[in-house]
C-alpha cells in the first residue's frame, strides 16, 4: 500500500532586491563597516577598513555595531549604510 | 471544510521507503520519524485552532519563516500527539521572540539545547513527567515536544546553520515539567497567574548534576550548587548570563522546612555563586596580569538574582539536583515565557 507524505522543508523567502552597481574604483568611497560585536571585531574592521583607505584611496567610513552577534543591525543603521556608503565590509566570525 | 495544504507531497511504496527517504534527505534528527502525512498534519493544526499558513514564527537573519503547516509537519514526524501540539506552537513562538536571539543561540559552535519547561493545567493534561526520570527518556508529551522544537530549527531554520563543536544530548530533545509545590511555579515568577499554561524556553548548556547526601541544612545543599555555579568553564564567569537550576524533592524538603522561598534560593545563591578576579585571570579568561587586589574583586555567577531560573522536580528518592548555565550572554539571549493557546473544538 502507498503512502503519500508532506515535506517538513521550506526554504528563506525570497525578497526582492537590487544589488548596488559595482564600483569601477574606490578611490573617494565611503565605506560602511559593520562590527557584529565578537571580541576584538572593532580592533579587526577598523584595521581593514584603514588599510583598504590608505590603499584604495577611500573617502571615508562609518561605523555600524550590532546590537549583538545574534541579531541583525537596526533598521536605522541600515538606512544610514544604504544613503551614504557605497560599499560594505561585514561577515566577522570567531 | 478542510484546509488546503501547500507542502510539495511524495508518494512513497510503503512507510519504509518513506522514512529512508527522509534519513538520506537530512530530514531526520538521526532518530526514525513518524511519516506525516495529510490527515494527521490537519489533525494536529486542528488541535491547535491553526490555519495551515499561520506565522508561528521566524528567524528574521536568515529569511525563515515558520508556518503552522510545517511546524505541525514536524511535530508529526517527532511522535507528538495532536494534543501536545499547542505546547509546540508556544515554544516556537517564544524561541522566535527578538529576545531570544535564536540565529545565535542555534548557530553557535557553543551548541545550545533549548530547555524547555512546562507549567500549570496542561501539564496533568497531558501527563508530563514531572518526577523520576526528569531529564530522560520515558515519558512520550516530554521527548516529543522537545523533539519536534529541535526538527523545526532543522528543517526550517536551517540545519546548515548549527555550527556546534561538541553539543550535549539536550539537543535531540530537552522537554520538562515542573511539580506543584508550595514555592511559586516558575511562569508564576515570571508574571503569569497560576491558572496559565505556559513553557519557559532557554538556551542551556547540558545538564550539570550536583549530589549532596549528606547535607542537613539548607545553606550547606545551597553552598554545594553555588560551587558547581562558579565554574570558570562556564559563560556564567564573566558574563551576564543566566542560570537554570533545577531542585530535587530531596533538597526541597530540607529547603521548604526551613521555610526558605524561591527568592531566598536566588538571593542565597547570587551572593555565594562567585569567585575572585584572581581565579579569571588564572583561567586566562581575562589576560592581565594578576594584581594583588584581584584576591578581593568578586565577579559573580549571575549579575542579580532573578537572572537564576529555579525548577522544582525530579523523583522522589536522591539528593540529586542539577544546574544548567546559560548561551554566552544575557544581551543575545535570555529566557522567554510564553503562555500556551488553548484551543477547544466547537467551543468559542
Amino acid at each position: 500500500m502507498t503512502i503519500t507524505v508532506l515535506t517538513p522543508t521550506n526554504q528563506p523567502v525570497q525578497t526582492a532586491f537590487e544589488m548596488a552597481p559595482r564600483p569601477a574604483s574606490l578611490k573617494g568611497l565611503t565605506l560602511g563597516l559593520i562590527d557584529n560585536g565578537k571580541r576584538n571585531s572593532d580592533y579587526l574592521v577598523k584595521s581593514i577598513g584603514r588599510r583598504l583607505k590608505e590603499r584604495f584611496g577611500l573617502q571615508t567610513e562609518i561605523h555600524v555595531k550590532k546590537p549583538s552577534p545574534s541579531h541583525a543591525i537596526s533598521e536605522d543603521a541600515a538606512r544610514e549604510l544604504a544613503e551614504k556608503a557605497q560599499l560594505i565590509l561585514a561577515g566577522i566570525g570567531d | 471544510m478542510k484546509q488546503a495544504l501547500v507542502s510539495e507531497s511524495i508518494e512513497f511504496e510503503d512507510p519504509d521507503q518513506a522514512m529512508e527517504t527522509f534519513f538520506r534527505k537530512g530530514w531526520t534528527d538521526g532518530l526514525p520519524v513518524v511519516p506525516p502525512t495529510e490527515e494527521k498534519v490537519l489533525r494536529f493544526l486542528g488541535a491547535a485552532g491553526l490555519a495551515s499558513g499561520d506565522i508561528l514564527g521566524a528567524i528574521p537573519e536568515r529569511n525563515r519563516v515558520f508556518t503552522a503547516e510545517k511546524v505541525a509537519i514536524n511535530a508529526v514526524m517527532a511522535g507528538c500527539l495532536p494534543e501536545y501540539f499547542p505546547v509546540v506552537v508556544a515554544a516556537v513562538r517564544a524561541i522566535s521572540r527578538p529576545e531570544f536571539g535564536l540565529h545565535g543561540v542555534s548557530a553557535s559552535t557553543a551548541g545550545a539545547g533549548l530547555l524547555m519547561v512546562v507549567n500549570g493545567p496542561i501539564c496533568r493534561e497531558l501527563a508530563m513527567n514531572d518526577g523520576q526520570n526528569l531529564m530522560a527518556p520515558g515519558n512520550r508529551a516530554n521527548a516529543t515536544i522537545g523533539r519536534a522544537v529541535r526538527l523545526v530549527l532543522y528543517n526550517l531554520g536551517g540545519r546548515e546553520f548549527d555550527r556546534t563543536t561538541l553539543g550535549h544530548p539536550g539537543k535531540y530533545t530537552f522537554c520538562i515539567s515542573e511539580q506543584e509545590s508550595e514555592w511559586e511555579p516558575l511562569h508564576v515568577m515570571r508574571g503569569l497567574t497560576p491558572e496559565t499554561s505556559a513553557v519557559t524556553v532557554f538556551a542551556s548548556e547540558g545538564p550539570n548534576q550536583i549530589q549532596n547526601h549528606s547535607a542537613l541544612k539548607p545553606e550547606s545543599i545551597l553552598n554545594t550548587i553555588a560551587d558547581r555555579m562558579r565554574a570558570l568553564g562556564s559563560f556564567n564567569m564573566g558574563g551576564d548570563v543566566e542560570f537554570a537550576l533545577i531542585i530535587c524533592p530531596e533538597h526541597y524538603q530540607t529547603l521548604i522546612k526551613e521555610v526558605w522561598t524561591k527568592r531566598d534560593v536566588q538571593v542565597y545563591l547570587h551572593g555565594h555563586a562567585c569567585r575572585p578576579v584572581a581565579d579569571l585571570k588564572r583561567g586566562g579568561l581575562d589576560e592581565t596580569p594578576i594584581v594583588p587586589e584581584d584576591k578581593e574583586k568578586w565577579v559573580h555567577a549571575v549579575a542579580d538574582p532573578s537572572r537564576i531560573l529555579v525548577i522544582m522536580a525530579g523523583g522522589v528518592a536522591g539528593r540529586f539536583s542539577a544546574c544548567m548555565p546559560g548561551w554566552f550572554n544575557r544581551h543575545m539571549s535570555h529566557a522567554v515565557t510564553e503562555p500556551i493557546a488553548q484551543f477547544c473544538a466547537g467551543g468559542t
